[in-house]
């Protein structure tokens, strides 16, 4: 019971950077109608800005405050990157077939893991993310909590509340559901679309940036490629949960991580896999997703 | 990386072998004409003591791996220097001058089969130090046991290569060899309940893993647990927690861990973080600086792994050999230089030990030599195989501390 208990708070932590993860490819999916390949990799992105931003520092800082400041940074940057590669590799094909748009992102997705193995500052070995969350075991009846899962739980939690509260109580959350129904008729009704899809790719990217950071903060080994199966799991958890819906990535996320953990305990060669299967049963017993509603696609 | 490399050598060499079956029947014969020429040479030095002794020499000289090629050529330009100066290799009362005559694989198995050829038709040499890599002394080593020269490895770790035949030796230990130094030192630390961390899709893990259970269950331990993962891509899977918490809930003393390196800073950090604090003891594929460097110096207390050689051991032999290396060549020598001098030395041992000054004599001088070299004290075992010394290391910091040898002779068996 306890192991049960205990196996919960890791798929929890898992589970916050999956759906952190997710959001990203909801969001972009609900508003342009593409599934953004490279949105992994901007995971990646997050973990070695925020790597090289600690590394500037001649210790690495334990005060509070700088560290908050360093993780608003990084989401400020891998934030304009996200909105960035829209603008150069997204936007000029939007009016195009939806392949186009899947293949530019599969090769953005290429370039971002390959071309930083060509700086000579950044090249291809693997880094060791800092320790920014001083580790700290909390016995909570029979089971640990560490600190870094208390934040990594906590951190996600709280800016998924942020993000719901945004898209459903502020005006630009309004702009972005209207975007997301019609963009000719948000258009007409003086909204400035363009802007509000890059304000999405935006916040995508900058909560995958946040993913990032708590991800490395648990897994040290930073790569190049981290973000590619990664990418893949999210993806998964996005669809789980029912694709452009914000709550569905948030549950998918949960769901996934915790499946995943799970599976883990009872076989470990099983647990790779696992994602998989859970999404191949989803799209065939509940295809719009867990939380998502029936849509019929308009010719 | 290197089982990589090997595996896709081996690969090509079946694919070789398969192309050129039509021509085998020719090649045999050149090759036994070949021999009959070897064998009238040696029945010649077996009445008188020969003027020269040739030993070949095949390694990388150029293409990619040309750096390894470099750290074997000058180390065993060293032994060719103590053997200058004491005017060569005594044998039955006589000395007699050795000569190294090296040979370029490129580090290809093709290309070692034409220097084996070059070397045994064309040089006529009594023994063959290397190659390094396991995928070339496999396709090479049918013709240097065809021809019954003696052969010997240098950092070939693949279990097949001394499988061709009773010629070919290895100076390196084999990875199961490692389960058992493993064993013996956590026996000898005091460590009798332990559990291990293997990783299911990896030969090199699980095959670890399973030889240290017996090993181990042999002196007496007991295995509180076993743990696999399935990592199959080289640092894919990255959480272990529940595996580690597992392991933590049997309360074992110690683990031992044969782990691929780019793993073990995911293993070790999480084993901090759930607070799983025994000794954990990692095997020979630790031994790469990046391993050093991606661990966090907080998640380092009580980590050890195995070594085959160091240069740290502060053994006589071994600070030597660093230094006599240092000044002759301003650089601390690699593994592959170390095994190839002490492979190098060992032959010469055997040579002084031959009852015969052939093929058949020189070989059994080596299936029975006792030698005491840089990289510790080696014997064979039945299959060639050397049961040597192994050296276990220990993370502190950001450093590697030596801690102690695993005497070879102090194995149970």
């Amino acid at each position: 019971m306890t192991m049960i208990l205990q196996i919960l708070v890791y798929g929890l932590q898992l589970g916050s950077t999956y759906a952190l993860l997710a959001l990203g490819y909801s969001m972009v999916y609900g508003i342009v109608g593409m599934i953004n390949f490279a949105h992994g990799d901007l995971l990646m992105a997050g973990a070695y800005v925020a790597f090289f931003i600690f590394a500037a520092f001649e210790t690495t800082p334990s005060n509070m405050l700088i560290i908050i400041g360093v993780i608003l940074l990084t989401m400020l940057i891998v934030g304009a990157l996200g909105a960035f590669i829209e603008k150069v590799a997204y936007k000029p094909l939007r009016n195009k077939a939806r392949l186009s748009a899947l293949i530019t992102a599969i090769g953005v997705s290429m370039f971002i893991e390959n071309f930083p193995r060509a700086l000579p500052f950044i090249g291809p070995n693997a880094r060791s993310f800092p320790a920014i969350i001083p580790v700290k075991v909390i016995q909570v009846g029979a089971i640990n909590v560490t600190t870094i899962q208390l934040v990594t739980i906590g951190a996600a939690v709280a800016l998924m509340l942020v993000l719901y509260l945004f898209v459903n109580k502020t005006v630009y959350g309004k702009q972005m559901r209207a975007v997301q129904q019609n963009k000719d008729a948000s258009a007409l009704m003086g909204i400035n679309v363009n802007g509000i899809i890059s304000l999405t790719f935006f916040i995508g990217a900058a909560l995958a940036a946040v993913s990032g950071i708590l991800y490395a903060s648990t897994y040290p080994t930073i790569t190049l490629t981290m973000g590619s199966t990664l990418g893949m799991k999210a993806f998964i958890c996005a669809v789980l949960g029912g694709i452009g819906d914000i709550r569905g990535a948030m549950l998918g996320g949960f769901v996934l991580g915790i499946a995943e953990m799970y599976a883990n305990y009872i076989n470990a060669d099983f647990s790779y896999g696992i994602s998989f299967i859970i999404l191949i049963l989803v799209l065939i017993l509940r295809p719009q997703g867990l939380v998502g509603k029936e849509t019929v696609e308009k010719v | 990386m290197k089982k990589m490399v090997a595996l896709v050598l081996s690969v090509i060499m079946v694919l070789g072998l398969a192309a050129c079956g039509d021509g085998g029947s020719e090649d045999s014969k050149s090759t036994t004409a070949a021999k009959n020429d070897v064998e009238q040479e040696t029945v010649q030095s077996d009445g008188e003591t020969p003027d020269v002794i040739k030993i070949g020499v095949v390694c990388a000289i150029s293409g990619t791996y040309a750096q390894e090629g470099e750290y074997v050529k000058e180390a065993i330009d060293l032994l060719k220097e103590e053997l200058d100066a004491a005017g060569g290799v005594e044998w039955n009362g006589t000395k007699i001058p050795v000569e190294f005559i090296y040979e370029d694989n490129e580090g290809d198995a093709e290309t070692s089969v034409n220097c084996f050829n070059k070397l045994i038709d064309n040089e006529g040499v009594m023994a063959i130090i290397g190659p390094p890599m396991s995928g070339c002394l496999i396709a090479a080593g049918p013709i240097a046991q065809e021809n019954q020269v003696p052969t010997i490895g240098t950092m070939t770790t693949n279990i097949k290569c001394t499988q061709v035949g009773d010629y070919i030796f290895r100076a390196c230990f084999i990875d199961n060899f490692q389960a058992k130094v493993a064993a013996n030192w956590m026996m000898s630390e005091g460590y009798t309940e332990v559990a291990i961390l293997s990783n299911n899709a990896d030969d090199y893990s699980t095959g670890m893993g399973d030889e240290f259970e017996t090993q181990f269950k042999a002196l007496g331990g007991t295995i509180l647990d076993r743990e696999t993962y399935a990592d199959a891509g080289g640092g894919d899977v990255k959480d272990f927690s529940v595996q580690l918490t597992k392991l933590k809930n049997a309360e074992p003393q110690a683990i031992f861990a044969p782990a691929y390196y780019m793993n073990v800073p995911d293993i070790l950090a999480q084993a901090t973080q759930i607070g799983l604090n025994v000794p954990i003891l990692g095997t020979d594929s630790w031994d790469t600086p990046d391993v050093l460097s991606l661990i966090d110096p907080a998640n380092k207390s009580d980590v050890y792994y195995i070594s085959a050689y160091s240069a740290l051991n502060p053994d006589e032999k071994v600070q030597e050999f660093s230094k006599k290396f240092n000044e002759a060549y301003g650089k601390t020598p690699n593994s592959n230089g170390t095994f190839a001098y002490d492979a190098a030395a060992l032959v010469v041992q055997a040579i002084s030990e031959a009852e015969t000054l052939d093929g058949p004599g020189l070989r059994n001088a080596m299936a029975a030599i006792d030698y005491n070299g840089v990289t510790g004290s080696t014997t064979f075992d039945e299959n060639r195989n050397p049961i040597k010394d192994a050296n276990i290391l220990k993370f502190v910091g950001n450093e590697v501390e030596f801690v102690t040898t695993v005497k070879a002779s102090d194995l149970a068996d």
